[in-house]
């Protein structure tokens, strides 16, 4: 290589590794510098190449607008385009709320659609009375016995488990008074209010009969309230958390009845995930989460299965027992 | 007469460096035009392909420098962090450049099929190094769709254009008196 071509190479190098370690605001002056030399020829050759800078029929450079309209008449549009924004804003919020009850609605239909297929009779209803008094124990629904609806009936609503297009009925509670066009409902979050319920995925040791699942009695806590708003599972084997019962866990309606629980909620309800667990002396509890927000009920199903329908005299005793224990609820109130 | 040489050669060397100032106006205004086509058409490349192969190494160093800034200038984003370093393309010209100056022996006899087909490769050595600074920038190599096709059309065209720019540096070198072809002018004389 010849000396010169090598000392222009050595500057080269020095001139690149100038350049590689150039702050940030020396780049951007020699950007700038750059660009300026360039920039009036850019303007031109965009104003060449890019002539119909409008939008139905507006021009949307600056200095087509200015050239357009003087000031007073920029100010008007200004204010027209502003009050078009707020009217816009309202009608937003407004689609909002409409695209919110869209879904709610929809999911509900889909849930009908869900349990006819089932062979099960959902009756809507919408919630008419809830005091604040008994908040979270009982509400008055504008369904009643002219609708199909009876005593111990089970009240669910639809809900959106794991994501939003997965919607599985969840446990409301149930019917404890009857008239011909109201009915009340007892909620799960009442300590009256027991159902046999079982841990999702979680099975005991398997014995002869097989794999059993791990079961308890849930109920509502003792002076549930916005303070104690959780659901209480008891009577789970000791070795619960052996058995993998943990946090984050779902509980289901098992569908079992004893003494204390009637066995009229059916199997498969979804009631809410596990939020502690605690082993006691001969058995352990969890605490649940429900799996729906108790204060946003505005509309519910009862489930009447057909089974029901045809064995309703059958049911009536039930409904006697049903129909005391409320009149006791009631009373405690 | 070395004076006036000297001085042939000085008016042909800053013709040139016009012909580059000029190709970063066209480019502007070529893929303005052939943007919305899909194309990418690499004018500034391939003039200063062209010219690299009429310069001394030492000038084509200096062109090296000035059209990598010039175009790190235009084409990174101001004031933001970018993949790559303020300054890269000033390598990547001088690699092309080098590559191209090989090539001047056959360029200086009159020959240009070997040189046109440099164009092309250098193009696409340009634009695979590129991408791989950036890919390696990222940490991730992604194939874009149409990468292929993006990158044989723009080597395309730099080669079918390449002798027009060829064409135009010899009317300037007789235009300015300095001799670039030495056994094509020969030839011609």
């Amino acid at each position: 290589m010849k000396r010169n071509n090598l000392i222009a190479l050595v500057i080269f190098v020095l001139a690149m590794v100038w350049v590689f370690t150039l702050k940030s605001g020396s780049v951007r002056s020699i950007q700038s510098k750059i660009l300026g030399i360039f920039g009036l020829v850019y303007e031109s050759f965009d104003e060449l190449t890019y002539s119909h800078d409008v939008v139905n029929g507006e021009p949307i450079s600056v200095a087509e607008i200015s050239k357009k309209y003087n000031k007073k008449e920029l100010g008007l549009r200004y204010n027209k385009l502003l009050s078009d924004l707020y009217e816009l804003r309202a009608w937003k919020s407004q689609i909002d709320l409409l695209r919110e009850e869209n879904i709610e609605l929809k999911r509900s239909l889909n849930f009908v659609e869900f349990k006819r297929k089932q062979s099960q009779k959902l009756v809507a209803a919408r919630v008419i009375n809830r005091p604040s008094s008994t908040w979270w124990k009982t509400f008055v629904i504008d369904r009643g016995a002219d609708d199909g609806v009876k005593l111990n009936d089970p009240v669910m609503t639809p809900v959106a488990v794991d994501r939003a297009e997965n919607v599985e009925g969840a446990l409301v509670g149930k019917i404890v008074n009857v008239s011909a066009s109201q009915s009340t409902v007892v909620l799960v979050t009442d300590s009256e209010c027991k159902i046999g319920a079982y841990v999702h995925g979680v099975f005991a040791n398997a014995n002869e009969k097989g794999l059993e699942r791990v079961q308890g009695i849930l109920s509502g806590a003792p002076g549930a309230g916005r303070d104690v708003n959780y659901l209480v599972l008891q009577n789970l084997p000791k070795e619960a958390d052996r058995f993998g019962v943990s946090a984050g866990a779902k509980v289901y309606s098992s569908g079992v009845g004893n003494a204390d629980v009637s066995g009229i909620f059916p199997p498969g309800l979804i009631l809410g995930y596990i939020k502690e667990f605690e082993v006691k002396d001969f058995d352990a509890v969890a605490r649940v989460q429900p799996a729906i927000n108790f204060n946003q009920l505005s509309y519910i199903f009862v489930l009447v299965s057909e089974e029901n329908n045809n064995l309703s005299s059958k049911g009536l005793d039930q409904a006697d027992g049903g129909s005391k224990r409320s009149i006791a609820i009631n009373k405690e109130k | 007469m070395m004076v006036a040489i000297e001085k042939s050669k000085t008016i042909f060397f800053s013709l040139l460096f016009i012909l580059l100032f000029i190709s970063f106006i066209l480019d502007e205004l070529v893929s303005n035009i052939l943007s919305p086509l899909g194309i990418r058409f690499f004018i500034v490349q391939t003039i200063f392909f062209t010219c690299s192969l009429s310069v001394p190494f030492a000038l084509m160093l200096l062109f090296a420098f000035l059209t990598g800034l010039t175009w790190d200038s235009i084409h990174m984003a101001i004031g933001v962090n970018n993949d790559i370093g303020f300054g890269y393309s000033i390598f990547l010209f001088f690699i092309t450049g080098s590559l191209m100056q090989g090539m001047s022996p056959f360029f200086s006899r009159g020959r240009w099929e070997a040189p046109v087909m440099l164009v092309g490769v250098s193009t696409l050595v340009f634009l695979l190094i590129e991408w791989f600074l950036i890919s390696f920038a990222r940490a991730q190599f992604v194939f874009p769709q149409n990468f292929w096709s993006h990158l044989w059309v723009s080597v395309f065209f730099g080669m079918v254009v390449s002798p027009f720019f060829f064409y135009l540096i010899l009317k300037l070198s007789k235009l300015s008196g300095c001799s670039v072809v030495v056994i094509g002018r020969s030839k011609e004389d």
